[in-house]
């Protein structure tokens, strides 16, 4: 990867970047919207599809593409770099979020400005906030990196609905696979089953590292796929 | 503070888009939106504040209640009269009306006594009090009452709220003193008391409005009546003294009042930002996002940053605007200018909670010592309850904070718990 091809990737989604954080810090901060685990997970799922279909649409523009890959550019770069450009600033602004599910980052925010009312004691304990966070953040990662795999495929707008489509069906699929996994070991008596449910739970924290080898599994399938794509 | 924060945060933004301004349209956007969110916050702080607790008023209407000499009314009444005496409070008035509730009668006739011999007719046997219920439904205020005596002839009343009631509600009900003894005037028992938030003029998130209401029994019949308000009902008609420790009669009008504050100051009222914004009036928020709006526009170069920077002004000015409420509603808190519902309009402001119980602690510590109100502890959460008035007790004030979220304060010579729940 070079500064130049990550600078000029980051010029096409520096738009949204800004969007994400403004809606990060007005949804958890201003407004208190994104104070509940699911919300948070909504957030983070519905950033990491804008931001892959944004950073891998790149076969979309394809005079722009034969032109940078017509310099001294290897494929494989690109790729990681669209990967990378849409992934930092997707899991800024989830993080960012998810903050709020274990720290009074909005209570001490408004804490500066009222003395009650819009500080409202968090509901969730630290430990199970923390859980939901590596949930919210892990998830979105892996609903990204699918959703990059598949949007990189398409050239055409309506292709990349379809593509979104299938990424947010293979996204799911992943942790209810898991989910059921849990279940079956449970009803063995090989884990706890009814601590399935939580994403806090130690179980779940074995999803997270699995999760990055998957996100890493689905950015190389993405550049061995662009290596056999006629620009 | 935070008001003078959002004259800067709006001058700011103005400078900001003025410095960061591309052309002629951008400058134009940018004074334009100054000035809109300027205007706007002048329009929101005069609007703001028309509470003024000198010029609360109280109204005391009267009824013409039986005033019977001792020995016109027989031992066993053959009906009672009912009188509904409702309590109303909120920031404009304090309000005492009747409201007639007809009659219920003491006895029934009943062909029990079939005739044993076929020339003599069955006998009608008079049955007293045994049976006899009345059901009154009170939709105005989402409760029903159920009075009268049950088939053994015990008297009762009952109170039920309505379902899906929103507010704070607490009924009360009682088997003994419903029904006046025959050298009393008159018999009152508590029938309810409730709190709610309600919109009031120039309130930025409401204020408490709390109501209560009692019954009065009495003999009824032919006998000469006197007009008499709340205040004199008391003090003019004699009314049942009850024996019973834990009995829900009233037996004066001070106890009526303070079962009135007593729901006034129970109102649950929501915490958080977009709980508290869903309270305003349509007018503050009309205003506040006219703020939002003209902020907007002076950034809009940027629509993130503007978006971010609009919210964020509006919401500052809110808590300015809240501020400068505050210190309106406090001004006459300790002085005798103050009147009954300037300790529940002070303690009710949502985002001054800690300047609130501070300033009530000045005035109790400012008005001497005060005897304890008999403080019923068995409200929704009664462990709590009973910790915190505990609490406050043991700290040997009138008025204390326990946790954030206890708040007792002093009104003539009534300390007063307000929970927030």
């Amino acid at each position: 990867m070079k500064w130049p091809l990550l600078s000029l990737a980051y010029a096409e989604v520096s738009g949204l970047a800004q969007a994400a954080f403004a809606a990060a810090f007005a949804g958890s901060v201003l407004l208190q919207l994104l104070d509940k685990p699911e919300a948070v997970v909504l957030f983070a799922v519905a950033s990491a599809v804008v931001f892959a279909a944004t950073a891998a649409g790149f076969r979309r523009k394809r005079g722009e593409l034969e032109f940078i890959l017509s310099r001294n550019i290897s494929r494989a770069s690109f790729v990681s770099s669209r990967f990378f450009v849409g992934l930092l600033p997707m899991a800024l602004a989830v993080a960012f979020v998810c903050l709020n599910l274990f720290l009074p980052v909005s209570d001490s925010f408004w804490g500066l400005f009222v003395e009650s009312g819009f500080v409202d004691t968090p509901d969730l304990a630290p430990s199970e906030g923390l859980g939901w966070a590596m949930f919210a953040l892990f998830g979105a990662g892996w609903a990204y990196s699918v959703a990059f795999l598949f949007v990189s495929r398409t050239t055409e707008a309506s292709g990349m609905f379809l593509a979104l489509l299938a990424a947010s069906a293979a996204a799911v699929t992943v942790p209810l696979l898991f989910f059921a996994m849990l279940s079956v070991l449970g009803s063995f008596g090989l884990v706890q089953a009814e601590t399935a449910y939580d994403p806090a739970s130690p179980q779940w924290f074995v999803f997270y590292p699995a999760s990055l080898l998957l996100d890493a599994l689905a950015l190389l399938v993405a550049i061995r796929l662009f290596r056999e794509v006629d620009v | 503070m935070s008001l003078y924060l959002s004259f800067v945060a709006i001058a700011l933004a103005g400078v900001i888009g003025l410095v960061f301004s591309r052309n002629a349209r951008q400058r134009i956007l940018a004074v334009g939106g100054l000035s809109l969110a300027a205007v706007a916050l002048l329009v929101l702080l005069s609007w703001a504040g028309a509470y003024d607790p000198v010029s609360y008023r109280s109204e005391f209407a009267a009824y013409g209640f039986a005033v019977p000499e001792p020995d016109e009314v027989p031992a066993m009444p053959e009906a009672y009269s009912l009188v509904l005496a409702v309590g109303e409070m909120d920031s404009q008035r304090e309000k005492w009306f009747f409201k007639d509730l007809g009659e219920i009668p003491a006895y029934r006739e009943e062909v029990v006594q079939p005739s044993l011999l076929p020339d003599k007719p069955p006998s009608i046997e008079r049955i007293y009090k045994n049976g006899i219920q009345r059901t009154i439904t009170l939709s105005e205020f989402s409760v029903s009452l159920r009075l009268g005596w049950n088939d053994e002839g015990t008297e009762f009343l009952k109170v039920e709220p309505m379902k899906n009631v929103s507010y704070y509600l607490r009924p009360f009900g009682s088997y003994n003193g419903v029904f006046p003894a025959p050298d009393d005037h008159f018999a009152a028992t508590r029938l309810f008391m409730s709190g709610m938030i309600s919109p009031a003029d120039g309130s930025m998130f409401g204020m408490p409005k709390g109501r209560t209401a009692f019954i009065v029994v009495q003999p009824a019949g032919e006998f000469a009546t006197q007009s008499v308000t709340v205040r004199e009902l008391f003090s003019t008609l004699k009314p049942l003294q009850n024996p019973y420790v834990n009995a829900n009669n009233v037996e004066s009008f001070e106890q009526a009042r303070r079962l009135l504050i007593r729901g006034l100051s129970f109102p649950k009222r929501e915490n958080g930002v977009i709980e508290l914004l869903g309270l305003l009036p349509p007018i503050a928020a009309s205003l506040l996002v006219l703020i939002g709006l003209g902020v907007f526009m002076a950034l809009s170069r940027n629509l993130p940053l503007a978006l971010v920077a609009g919210l964020f002004v509006a919401l500052v000015s809110l808590c300015g605007v809240s501020k400068s409420v505050f210190e309106s509603d406090v001004r006459d808190l300790c002085s005798e200018r103050g009147k009954i519902y300037s300790p529940v309009a002070v303690v009710s402001s949502p985002l001054w909670a800690d300047t609130a119980t501070e300033k009530l602690l000045q005035c109790a510590r400012a008005g001497g010592m005060a005897k304890w109100a008999e403080m019923s502890v068995e409200e929704y959460h009664p462990a709590p309850t009973r910790a915190r008035i505990s609490a406050c007790r043991t700290s040997n004030l009138m008025g204390t904070d326990v946790h954030n979220r206890t708040v007792c304060f002093v009104e003539k010579n009534v300390i007063l718990v307000k929970w927030s729940l």
